[in-house]
């Protein structure tokens, strides 16, 4: 029987892909922080309808939703060589752009995009903290940030995990577009091995079955934190906590 | 001492305080009685800013506070002062019974982690509830609830605690734990000011009671000469309608 489909390969070149497992990730869990924090600002901006600023979110945020994330791509590694060039001309620098990495552009555009799409969900979520406790917060004398911090942000945290949980996800295999910026991650590299050994369906099963583990990985991950974070649980601890210090 | 003057408030175009004036001795314990929409709660929230006063002044001691032109630091330093106990309890639901009690004393008043932690194992035990500190809000009943917070707001060590129908919001079984432990407090020697309809209890614990109606203080005195001696119509009238609500059925 001819060798149509070489099932071994699919294994033997899994490993060659996880050497780019580690841009896959840094893309992952860069972009989901700056997204959380920018869709954070994003969302307060919005709750506390700041002028100015409450426009231009709006704008963006519906720029986002509204475009590919391909395109986005496409757009941060075009247009921000330009704004540099800008920049060189107006302050006579001479930064160089080719001393950007590129996988800046693919950060600063995948950053973006979730934020817009998180601030919606954090806005929900912050929005859900019951205003009594809040009040309480603030009766006894607490600064705006300290409430936001320590009363509003743990309590809107658990109820936005499921649904940011699943932004991660999409981030995650979002990141295979990081090709269009030329950052080789498992993706990209997927189709170099398949270049070299014109096996590609063997490299795509690979790939596919990288990105299902990880999307299961962080599914139990999610999982597991939503069952450390259930009240019962946290007060059982404790009290066990409690029994071993006495 | 408390000198709050001309304390007015409107929503809209409705005026619910009109021209306050109050001034409230250290130790008093003060109960305001009214009926629903009289302007109790909204009294008791303007004096933390919960709820912020179209004009007025209030004094707390050192602290002197015009309501039209207060600043941020006014506004927090008056906070730190007082301390409300709120009719739905208000706890932090993702903090345990001593995390509760421990918050303001770590964020606000700066106190170290280990030693707050002894200030409010110790205010926990005061309200009885030493077996239920690491409980979370939702694991405990009504009654205990509103205990961790009546422990939050004595560990702050305010000038003037402020009640707002503290016991409104619990089945009727759980009411007298509660209002032990708010005559704990007052017999403590704390200064409070007491929204309550609990008037049997009033009667016992305040000191001095203001009947308001309609955002004007109508009687001011005793619980025996507000109770005993009401002056004004309004007040008769209300209590005559409270103690008929109150009567058993069967006596008919
Ligand atoms: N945030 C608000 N916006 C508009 N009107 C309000 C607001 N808060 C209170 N009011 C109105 O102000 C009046 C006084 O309310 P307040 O809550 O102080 O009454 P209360 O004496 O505490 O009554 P209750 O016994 O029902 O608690 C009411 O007519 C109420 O409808
Ligand atoms: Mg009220």
């Amino acid at each position: 029987m001819p060798n149509i489909f070489d099932l071994e390969l699919v294994f033997t070149l899994i490993p060659k892909l996880l050497k780019y497992l580690p841009v896959t990730l840094e893309l992952t869990v860069i972009a989901m922080l700056a997204g959380l924090l920018l869709g954070l600002l994003l969302a307060i901006i919005k709750m506390k309808r700041i002028p100015v600023l409450y426009q231009i979110s709006a704008v963006f945020i519906s720029f986002v939703r509204g475009t590919p994330i391909l395109v986005q791509l496409y757009l941060s590694y075009a247009g921000i060589p330009l704004i540099l060039k800008y920049y060189n001309y107006y302050h006579e620098t001479s930064y160089n752009v080719n001393s950007i990495p590129s996988i800046f552009y693919v950060l600063l555009a995948l950053s973006l995009n979730e934020a817009a799409y998180n601030s919606e969900v954090i806005r929900a979520a912050l929005q859900s903290v019951d205003k009594g406790q809040i009040e309480a917060a603030h009766s006894l004398g607490m600064t705006y940030g300290q409430v936001l911090r320590r009363i509003i942000l743990p309590e809107a945290f658990i109820v936005a995990l499921p649904t940011l949980g699943n932004a991660l996800i999409g981030l995650m295999k979002g990141t295979s577009l990081a090709f269009v910026c030329s950052v080789v991650e498992i993706t990209a590299q997927s189709r170099i091995l398949a270049g070299n050994n014109l096996r590609f369906f063997e490299s795509y099963c690979s790939l596919a079955l990288i990105y299902w583990a990880m999307t299961i990985l962080i599914e139990q991950a999610i999982a597991l934190l939503e069952k450390r974070l259930d009240i019962d649980f946290k007060s059982l601890r404790k009290r066990k906590g409690d029994v071993i210090l006495d | 001492m408390i000198e709050i003057r001309g304390l007015t408030k409107s929503f809209h175009k409705h005026k619910v305080l009109d021209q306050i004036d109050l001034t409230i001795r250290k130790g008093d314990i003060v109960a305001v009685i009214g009926s629903s929409g009289a302007g109790k709660s909204t009294l008791l929230r303007s004096i933390n800013l919960l709820e912020v006063p179209d004009a007025g002044t209030i004094r707390l001691d050192q602290l002197q506070v015009d309501f039209a032109r207060k600043t941020k630091a006014d506004v927090l330093e008056l906070r730190k002062s007082t301390a409300m106990v709120f009719q739905q309890f208000n706890l932090f639901r993702q903090k345990t019974a001593l995390e509760n009690v421990m918050e303001g004393l770590i964020v606000v008043r700066k106190v170290p982690k280990e030693e707050a932690r002894k200030i409010a194992a110790r205010h926990l035990a005061g309200v009885g509830l030493s077996d239920r500190m690491h409980h979370y809000p939702k694991q405990l009943s009504g009654g205990q609830q509103q205990r961790v917070g009546i422990a939050r707001a004595l560990a702050m060590q305010p000038k003037i605690l402020l009640f707002d129908e503290p016991t409104s919001a619990l089945d009727p079984e759980l009411v007298g734990e509660v209002l032990d432990t708010i005559r704990k407090a007052a017999e403590a020697g704390n200064t409070m000011l007491l929204v309550s309809h609990e008037m049997s209890f009033v009667r016992k614990v305040a000191t001095r009671v203001l009947f308001l109606d309609q955002g004007v203080i109508v009687e001011d005195g005793t619980p025996e000469e507000v109770f005993s001696r009401p002056k004004s119509e309004r007040t008769k009238q209300f209590l005559a309608n409270y103690y008929r609500d109150q009567e058993p059925e069967f006596t008919i």
